[in-house]
């Protein structure tokens, strides 16, 4: 079984119906119930909803962050958990005209447990999701507002949260106060932006190919001589070798990818994942998405698992 | 279920990180040693027996149902998309419907460890009540049928077609966090396999990932 058809990735959508769904309880069943979690996923999970910068200018992008922050020995999901639960979800409502991007992940980290290989978070961590203000915002102030749902675990047990929170940016028309020309960062946007990979399809330095069946990604190695590779999760695709080597500080990544196609399901997938260089969590990483070009040219040349027969 | 945090460092140049298969994920040494030398749920094969007894002691035995459609639920009470799943969600009665028909057969099995997350005799009779399930679930406190089906999380769904090859295996739908489940890209894809099954249509998706909690198999 090496395929699958459930993308985790996060659900984004403006102007989603808000889910007032109440976090994951548990009903006491009283006496031979062991380990009874006494706490909700909120318990132990801190919430907050910020803006990377105090005020938006028409027609620029700043970003949301969603920052959880765990309790010690528990975890939280990257986009693809591995065999972790599930991946966190973000519904974003922003005001008519602003533009909603996809979430940026930052860097997770591997634990092992007894089912496989889970990419997690432990400790403080936030979820960038790009918002780009529409040019005619005048001065004044928005609100934005978020529906967010989750999965934490320890060793023993998960919990599941959901909640929405909410947040207000201030805006300002073309006439900026005091000449300011570009919002400052906050210190919390720059302390977890140092987590964020670099996208390959930002830089101009790396590149990501898929031909053939393998997927290869190439970038500047930043002095570093190790990396890890964290597969992107995706309908019907199946990463297998991995092999990354080192050379004039640069990294090459080769990595052999399968195919599925009755997994796809309705979304055609994209090929990709991060390249995690050195060891710590703010060390740099890249991270590629390269989409199929099509069925009928892409499953030609490479590794594609032909259905099972159906009685 | 000991977690430990590994280094990220997985190789020195030329490094060779074998088996990152996300989907599913790369499987643990232990389970990759039980592949390698046992047999293992493969979709598209014949499903492996078992014998396993249930909440009261009855054995059953997954052979003696060749001729009917069977669906797997590996099984959690205290895990929390159970919970939902059970409660409000796609399994709530689904199970105890189908499982009335004479050509289909439900079982949940419980691989959980004793002293573990929703391990227990006792307790499975209490969840039993509290979500009105009316299918056997059985006790697989050794872990050997989940191992043997590589089942990793609560719940992990499996479909046997009526000729004993498993036609599917992974989520019972799209949904983990319960959000989706009145929107178009919902996808119960338990339902849909079955009324592929049924229609005589090959079952597409045929594996797909499951979420949940982690089954806690004895160490």
């Amino acid at each position: 079984m090496r395929h699958s058809s459930f993308i985790p990735t996060a659900g984004l959508a403006v102007a989603v119906a808000l889910t007032a769904a109440a976090p994951a309880q548990f009903t006491p069943l009283g006496p031979g119930s062991p380990r009874q979690p006494a706490r909700a996923a909120a318990d132990v999970t801190e919430v907050r909803l910020e803006t990377d910068v105090a005020r938006v200018l028409p027609g620029s992008t700043f970003h949301l962050l969603v920052v959880f922050k765990p309790r010690e020995k528990w975890h939280l999901y990257w986009k693809n958990p591995g065999a972790g639960a599930a991946a966190p979800e973000v519904s974003v409502k922003a005001p008519l005209g602003f533009e909603v991007g996809e979430i940026r992940w930052p860097r997770p980290k591997v634990l092992s447990s007894a089912v496989g290989d889970m990419y997690c978070y432990e400790g403080e961590f936030a979820l960038f999701i790009p918002i780009t203000a529409p040019d005619s915002i005048r001065d004044g102030a928005v609100m934005l507002s978020a529906d967010i749902s989750w999965a934490v675990c320890d060793d023993d047990v998960c919990l599941i949260g959901n909640v929405s929170r909410q947040t207000t940016i201030e805006t300002f028309g073309p006439v900026i106060p005091g000449g300011e020309t570009q919002p400052r960062l906050s210190p919390l946007a720059v302390k977890h932006a140092a987590r964020l990979p670099i996208q390959v399809k930002t830089s101009d330095d790396a590149k990501a190919t898929f031909e053939n069946g393998t997927l290869t990604i190439t970038g500047p190695a930043h002095g570093r001589s190790e990396a890890a590779f964290f597969p992107n999760g995706a309908a019907g695709v199946t990463y297998s070798k991995v092999n990354i080597t080192f050379a004039d500080n640069r990294f090459t990544a080769i990595v052999d990818v399968q195919l599925n196609p009755r997994n796809f399901g309705r979304r055609q997938p994209a090929i990709g994942g991060l390249v995690a260089l050195g060891t710590k969590l703010d060390d740099p990483g890249y991270e590629a998405e390269v989409p199929l070009p099509s069925l009928s040219s892409s499953l030609g040349p490479v590794n594609t698992i032909e259905p099972s027969p159906t009685p | 279920m000991k977690t430990t945090i590994k280094m990220l460092a997985l190789g020195i140049t030329a490094a060779l990180l074998t088996a990152a298969a996300v989907e599913p994920p790369a499987i643990s040494d232990k389970a990759a040693d039980d592949k390698a030398t046992k047999k293992v749920a493969k979709v598209g094969e014949a499903a492996p027996d078992f014998v396993l007894k249930d909440l009261d002691g009855k054995e059953y035995k997954l052979s003696d149902f060749k001729g009917k459609t069977v669906v797997l639920e590996w099984f959690n009470g205290q895990c929390p998309y159970v919970v939902r799943l059970h409660e409000r969600g796609a399994l709530k009665g689904y199970g105890s419907e189908l499982n009335k028909k004479d050509d289909y057969v439900w079982l949940a099995i419980n691989s959980n460890a004793p002293g573990t997350q929703g391990a227990g005799i006792e307790l499975n009779k209490k969840l039993v009540e509290k979500f009105e399930i009316q299918y056997p679930v059985l006790v697989d406190e050794d872990g050997k049928v989940g191992r043997l089906y590589d089942a990793r999380t609560t719940p992990h769904m499996y479909i046997i077609a009526p000729d004993g090859k498993l036609v599917y295996a992974g989520a019972i739908d799209n949904d983990p966090q319960g959000r989706r489940n009145d929107s178009d890209d919902y996808v119960n894809y338990v339902k849909q396999a079955l009324d592929q099954l049924r229609k005589g249509e090959s079952v597409s998706p045929d594996t797909t990932r499951p979420y949940g909690c982690s089954v806690k198999y004895k160490n």
